[in-house]
């Protein structure tokens, strides 16, 4: 490896930039949504609508990504703006965590990634791949069941601790909202004035741009992370770490999703890329990739304080694992017990 | 008043319109770079089917900051006329200068998009200093830590930089030690087959599948790639393309293994046009799992010029 400058600067330039333009587009599209939500939808609408039971609620967030498809740079933003308008934390994080997956937008570009993969196995590797229908199912599933369980530990971790949670750009974001009593929401929101076109237009951009600015500050910070980590460790390097070890291909495919910043709309490709990998390994890229890498982590401590981000991350990285190999054995199980299908 | 605090005020417009500039600075980067008809730099950075979405960014981002601006403007000029005109109606005047902030006096909600705070014992103030994180943090909202809004500011400023310096201009070069163990140099024996293309991507796809590898074994076909000595096995050498999937963070490069009758003094990374017959091998290196890998069968070779965009998709 040659680590010369010569080398690495083109590099980590190159890398760094790709990572940036690549979200970029995402977060001002969430910088929008989040300014016209914010602008336009009346607060009481949103708490009128969201379920009183907060595992309801959870359940719900989950599945927001359906209704509202975001990738993962743009949902912070979003996000930050439900919790303004009174969703609970539980089901923000929810939505944080599934929607970038469960949407309509990745089940197609993780169908079409998968769909050329040889699912018979070859000579060369006795290793079966999942069919496109299959690791689209597995990932969707997967992705709420890690979201659902992370959500409710935050509800959990709410209940003891509150807006002690939050970084202070964020408290702020939720003093709005009452929650214990849903009939004293404040009536003053911005949305409830009668406020010309071109005012709401003009509030719009003014959120709008301010959450961009705000995010992407955050986004640059972890893209030169992603970008240094990405150098120093080669393509090669990973894939030649495991192949054989189930539960370390599992972890180098985690780590990989860490470190590889990827949208959630793309990722699908790459994963598909890593041909001679198992492929629980690829679904546990796929459900943690989303959830948790480089910038996120940045953007995430813009919103929430260490010990909520830990929370997170210690919840999504173990439970994407420990279903990443049950999946891996029933699997083989499943493959052992028709052996027709090599 | 509704100046209590004319440094607040000032403070407050100076980081909208940091705000502004900003945005409209990556807005204008990013619509240069996607309206360039040869699409050097996004070439390099994304993959063809991502180059609309920075074209959006472009023109989102300079939009809005359109708006805003105007909207600045608009109401700065109409702070002016009411000051000059006296303190007639204060909640309008707070108003006009918080765009999305209550007027009531005793809301609790943070303004959200200028983010003041409003203190309950008097009418809504107007223009408090928001803190340095640009949205509501602190209570006491006079929190500009001036290291952090460089801070800030340093790093918006280096994609901007970048953009402007021409970077990145040209591709990476990913060195990389090519383990050429275990390859049989002899000449295939097999059916000769005839001429075909040959594609990197489908080559490294066909290694996978028996079908595919009868498919191709045997014919005749051209590569075109950059070259990287291999060790372990002085006639053979690769030949690879960069490839990018989503991108540039994602770049890795597939190979063919080319076996030559004779050593190739070309330097690394030269660009070549090598033709042959295709076959596969199973390389199993003494320490690694084995697979199979493409290999061609040199017959000629060529130097030529990079061509405009290094990397396939």
């Amino acid at each position: 490896m040659d680590y010369s400058f010569e080398a690495i600067f083109p590099q980590l330039i190159q890398r760094f930039t790709g990572i940036l333009w690549e979200a970029l587009p995402f977060i001002v599209l969430g910088a929008l949504i989040a300014g016209i939500l914010e602008e336009l939808v009346p607060q009481q609408l949103v708490t009128r609508v969201m379920p009183r039971n907060r595992f309801l609620g959870i359940a719900i967030g989950g599945l927001l990504g359906l209704l509202f498809p975001m990738c993962e740079c743009g949902i912070i933003p979003v996000m930050r703006r439900l919790l303004r308008k009174g969703v609970p934390l539980s089901s923000c994080v929810a939505y944080l965590l599934a929607g970038p997956i469960i949407n309509v937008v990745v089940m197609v570009s993780t169908y079409v990634a998968f769909s050329g993969t040889d699912t018979t196995g070859s000579s060369s590797s006795q290793i079966v791949q999942f069919s496109a229908p299959l690791m689209v199912t597995l990932r969707m599933v997967f992705g709420y069941v890690v979201a659902f369980g992370t959500a409710a530990i935050v509800e959990w971790q709410w209940r003891k601790h509150g807006t002690a949670l939050l970084a202070p750009a964020a408290v702020a974001d939720t003093k709005a909202a009452d929650w214990s009593n849903s009939t004293a929401l404040p009536v003053t929101d911005a949305s409830s004035r009668a406020t010309s076109a071109g005012q709401r237009i003009a509030n719009i951009s003014h959120i709008a741009l301010h959450d961009f600015i705000d995010i992407t500050v955050y986004l640059i910070l972890g893209a030169i992370l992603a970008a240094v980590i990405r150098v120093l460790f080669t393509h090669d390097q990973m894939e030649s770490w495991s192949q054989q070890n189930a539960p370390l291909a599992i972890l180098t495919m985690m780590g990989l999703a860490i470190i590889m910043c990827l949208c959630s709309e793309a990722d699908a490709f790459v994963a598909a890329s890593f041909r001679p990998f198992i492929p629980a390994a690829k679904l546990a890229f796929l459900v943690l990739g989303p959830m948790l890498d480089f910038k996120l982590y940045m953007m995430y401590t813009r919103v929430f304080r260490p010990r909520l981000i830990w929370t997170i991350i210690l919840s999504v990285a173990l439970q994407v694992f420990i279903y990443a190999v049950i999946v891996h054995y029933v699997w083989n199980a499943y493959v052992q017990s028709h052996v027709g299908a090599s | 008043m509704s100046h209590e605090h004319p440094h607040d005020g000032i403070s407050f417009y100076v980081e909208r319109l940091g705000t502004i500039a900003f945005s409209a600075a990556l807005g204008y980067a990013g619509l240069k770079m996607a309206l360039d008809p040869d699409k050097k730099m996004l070439n390099l950075l994304l993959v063809p089917k991502l180059h609309g979405t920075v074209l959006f960014c472009g023109i989102a981002l300079l939009l809005l900051s359109a708006i805003a601006l105007v909207s600045v403007i608009a109401t700065l000029v109409a702070a002016r006329t009411e000051r000059t005109r006296g303190h007639a109606a204060e909640h309008e005047d707070a108003e006009l200068l918080m765009a999305g902030a209550t007027a009531s006096a005793h809301a609790h909600e943070h303004g959200d998009s200028c983010c003041h705070h409003h203190d309950h014992d008097s009418t809504a103030t107007s223009s408090e200093a928001p803190d340095e994180g640009g949205c509501c943090g602190q209570d006491d909202g006079h929190n500009h830590s001036l290291s952090t809004v460089l801070l800030r500011y340093v790093a918006l400023l280096l994609p901007i930089a970048l953009f402007m310096a021409g970077l990145p201009n040209k591709a990476m070069w990913l060195s990389r030690t090519v383990d050429a163990r275990g390859i049989d140099v002899s000449d295939a024996a097999g059916p000769a087959g005839g001429a075909m293309s040959l594609d990197f991507k489908e080559l490294d796809q066909a290694a996978y599948s028996s079908a595919k590898r009868a498919h191709y074994t045997g014919h005749i076909g051209r590569l075109v790639g950059q070259i990287s000595h291999a060790e372990g096995n002085p006639r053979v050498f690769s030949l690879f393309r960069s490839r990018m999937t989503c991108c540039a963070a994602d770049v890795t490069q597939i190979q063919v293994f080319i076996v030559s009758r004779d050593p190739v003094p070309i330097r690394d990374g030269t660009w070549v046009d090598v033709g042959g017959r295709i076959q596969f091998q199973y390389q199993e290196p003494p320490d690694k799992p084995g697979k199979y890998v493409p290999v061609l069968h040199m017959t000629d070779i060529k130097t030529m010029d990079p061509p405009s965009n290094p990397y396939i998709y």
